[in-house]
């Protein structure tokens, strides 16, 4: 249990055992089923801090945090006194008198749970800010990589799509080459950041090439919203050439997966008939998303699990 | 008054002796004071800096800024045109050179080069500098109008003044730091190094052009400076300064996310900062300057990528060089860039210890320890990466035409400074 007392900025404070440790208590928590309630977080108070809008991570750590017997308050930018002006700085001390044992934070800006604790003493797990990071998305794609086939270790893991705005890829590619993976990243150039080969990854223009001999195909969503200049000419010809395809999937393993953290833009970065596909395991993501959480956030707040 | 037993830099060297008052100006006092090796420099000259004065008074004003200066040993600044209204006529250059008759040391002025720095219609350069401006500049405005700057430079040749330049493509030069490594890493929207080297490029072309003398505001990248050297082989009217900040920081440093560590431009990669330390080495940069930029804590305490770019400078410039020459660049040409280089880059009668000069000059006890925090900072501002930290090095006493502007004599402290 050594991330106990830790905050979860990203991926890089965990060790390979730290890792282990969560992927042995996710698998636990797996096997109880859903139907299963916990109580070893009872007393505790958890607040999801939302400055961004998000469905299924909020949702999952508020599933997750209720399953372990804690209570959940949840924040979000819309509802909030942001609005009125008020600034992050005094929406942090306000809900910090409240007695909040753990917040999980999801902000646009890189840098933001870090600002968060600056104000508090509670502990912060990082739900993705800006393109910076998403550790616990990691985390789980990581364990969903590990239950299927057994290990980290030598997997090859093809990346494909908008990795300069993706704090999904950033946090993976860490997170999966720390453990041993061989990690692919492949997109138009324009949306392959500066430098990246620097995290010890191979990078090619070329999805076939990239795709080619992988265990894992994981696309990435196109994110739009945060595009403000012209980093492609249309998404007909995007999905054209660096679309994820059946027969782009051919070219990986016979048992290859495909993965993607959602929500998905079906006919740009992936078509139907892969993320439908027997292949693919983003509902196994969702699902297992709910299980690293609550293993997460036991050993963060040293819940005892009877 | 006679310093005895001083270290004194005389702008090029340093050598050890007395430094009597009457060099400098009219002085019967005969009374001795023993220095112990303290160090007398020429009141350094800070040729970029911000006082916000007018109209941005919360930051910094005239008094406040000035009493920073004289507290970092600066005894003359370069206030610039991004005021609020700009800097853009004779009026207020007559305003401002007014207002600063109460400030603590030498105010000089740049009047802007474009009408509200909007980049669309020519200052009346004449008139302002007429009212005595000592360059011109739209400070962090570039000038994307070439035609438009070209018109400047010629006039400004006619003028015999400098156009100084912030050289960054309007269209590339959006970021929060620098692209590179670290800016994948830490998730922040960064510009590339060309978006500098590309507007230096422009502005030499221009500057061959037209003949003016084209001052390349705080350069921070490799290309910039190599752009620079070539320019200056060729005869090329082109100076250029760089930032104290930026030989000390690389983009790296930003992994806190620290909102005092964002400045415009933005720190250099470490290759880049190699690259600036040859180009102080090989004189391609003529000058080191703050770029002293404060901001409230209001507007500094928000999300890295939200907040303004800037950093004060004036009262740890002389720690910082002290710091920069740890890293192996001569301390005496590091201080020439601080006061004799600039005076001479912008025709200025100081920047010197020697008969006939103004009487500007700083005490500096290179080994006494202080602590940067809201006590000790007299700028209205404590936007500095160095806040709470302990610095080495101390300005004793700074004076301006042989008037005491900082500091007195319980600050020699006891036993480091003796009546002999």
């Amino acid at each position: 249990m050594s991330i106990l007392g830790k905050d979860l900025f990203d991926v890089d404070v965990l060790t390979a055992d730290d890792v282990m440790s969560i992927f042995q208590m996710a698998k636990e928590f797996k096997e109880s089923g859903f139907a299963k309630k916990w109580t070893s977080l009872k007393g505790k108070t958890i607040c999801t801090l939302f400055f961004e809008s998000s469905t299924r991570t909020r949702i999952s750590f508020e599933i997750a945090a209720r399953r372990l017997g804690s209570d959940v308050v949840n924040f979000t930018a819309s509802t909030s006194a942001l609005n009125k002006g008020e600034s992050f700085k005094d929406t942090v001390k306000t809900l910090d008198a409240m007695g909040i044992d753990l917040y999980v934070i999801r902000h646009s800006e890189p840098g933001s749970p870090m600002m968060l604790k600056k104000y508090t003493q509670s502990l912060v797990i990082n739900a993705g800010d800006g393109i910076r990071g998403h550790p616990t998305q990691a985390i789980l794609d990581a364990y969903t990589m590990w239950e299927k086939f057994g290990k980290l270790e030598g997997l090859k893991v093809t990346i494909v799509g908008d990795i300069f705005h993706s704090r999904v890829a950033r946090s993976n590619v860490k997170l999966l080459t720390s453990m041993g993976a061989d990690v692919i990243l492949t997109g138009p150039a324009t949306l392959i950041p500066l430098n990246v080969e620097n995290y010890g990854v191979k990078v090619s223009y070329d999805v076939k090439k990239a795709v080619s001999n992988s265990d894992i195909v994981m696309g990435l969503r196109m994110q739009l919203e945060r595009q403000n200049s012209t980093f492609f000419s249309s998404l007909d010809e995007y999905n054209e050439f660096y679309g994820i395809t059946p027969e782009i999937m051919k070219y990986a393993k016979p048992n290859s997966i495909f993965m993607h953290p959602g929500p998905m833009n079906r006919g740009v970065e992936v078509i139907e008939s892969v993320s439908d596909s027997d292949s693919s395991f983003v509902e196994e993501q969702v699902k297992n998303g709910v299980f690293v959480r609550m293993a997460l956030l036991n050993q963060m707040l040293g819940g005892v699990v009877e | 008054m006679i310093f005895d037993n001083a270290n004194i830099f005389d702008g090029e060297r340093f050598h050890k002796g007395s430094f009597a008052f009457n060099i400098c100006f009219e002085d019967q006092d005969d009374e001795k004071l023993d220095l112990d090796g303290l160090w007398v420099l020429p009141g350094l000259v800070d040729t970029h800096a911000h006082l916000r004065d007018p109209g941005q008074t919360r930051r910094e004003d005239l008094i406040s800024g000035t009493r920073s200066a004289a507290h970092g040993g600066i005894t003359t600044v370069f206030a610039m045109s991004n005021t609020t209204p700009a800097i853009d006529n004779e009026a207020m250059v007559l305003y401002i050179k007014e207002k600063s008759q109460h400030a603590k040391v030498n105010v000089k002025i740049v009047g802007a080069l474009t009408k509200g720095r909007e980049g669309k219609e020519l200052t009346e350069m004449h008139r302002m500098a007429r009212a005595g401006v000592v360059g011109f500049s739209d400070d962090g405005n570039f000038l994307n109008d070439a035609s438009l700057a070209r018109h400047a430079m010629e006039y400004a040749h006619e003028i015999d003044l400098p156009i100084i330049s912030h050289c960054q493509d309007r269209d590339l030069g959006v970021g929060h730091m620098r692209e590179g490594w670290y800016s994948t890493l830490y998730g922040i929207y960064a510009m590339p190094d060309v978006a500098e080297s590309i507007a230096v490029s422009r502005e030499i072309e221009l500057s061959y052009l037209t003949k003016a003398h084209v001052h390349i505001a705080h350069v921070s990248t490799a290309r910039s400076v190599k752009l620079i050297r070539q320019a200056k082989k060729d005869g090329i009217n082109i100076t250029c300064d760089v930032c104290i900040h930026h030989l000390i920081f690389t983009d790296e440093d930003l992994h806190d996310y620290d909102t005092s560590k964002k400045i415009n431009p933005p720190f250099p990669t470490a290759e880049d900062q190699i690259a600036l330390y040859e180009g102080l080495e090989d004189e391609t940069i003529d000058a080191i300057i703050t770029d002293h930029a404060p901001y409230t804590a209001e507007e500094k305490e928000v999300e890295f990528q939200l907040a303004p770019f800037g950093i004060i400078g004036f009262e740890t410039l002389l720690n910082e060089i002290l710091m920069v020459s740890q890293k192996g660049i001569k301390v005496e040409l590091l201080l020439k860039k601080v006061t004799s280089d600039p005076a001479k880059l912008y025709k200025l009668n100081e920047g010197r210890i020697q008969k006939g000069l103004p009487a500007n000059f700083v005490i500096f006890d290179p080994d006494q320890k202080w602590i940067v925090s809201r006590n000790t900072i007299q700028s209205k501002s404590t936007n500095t990466p160095f806040l709470n930290r302990t610095m080495n090095g101390k300005v004793i006493a700074t004076y301006v035409n042989g008037r005491q502007v900082y500091g007195n004599v319980e600050n020699f402290g006891k036993g480091i400074l003796r009546l002999a």
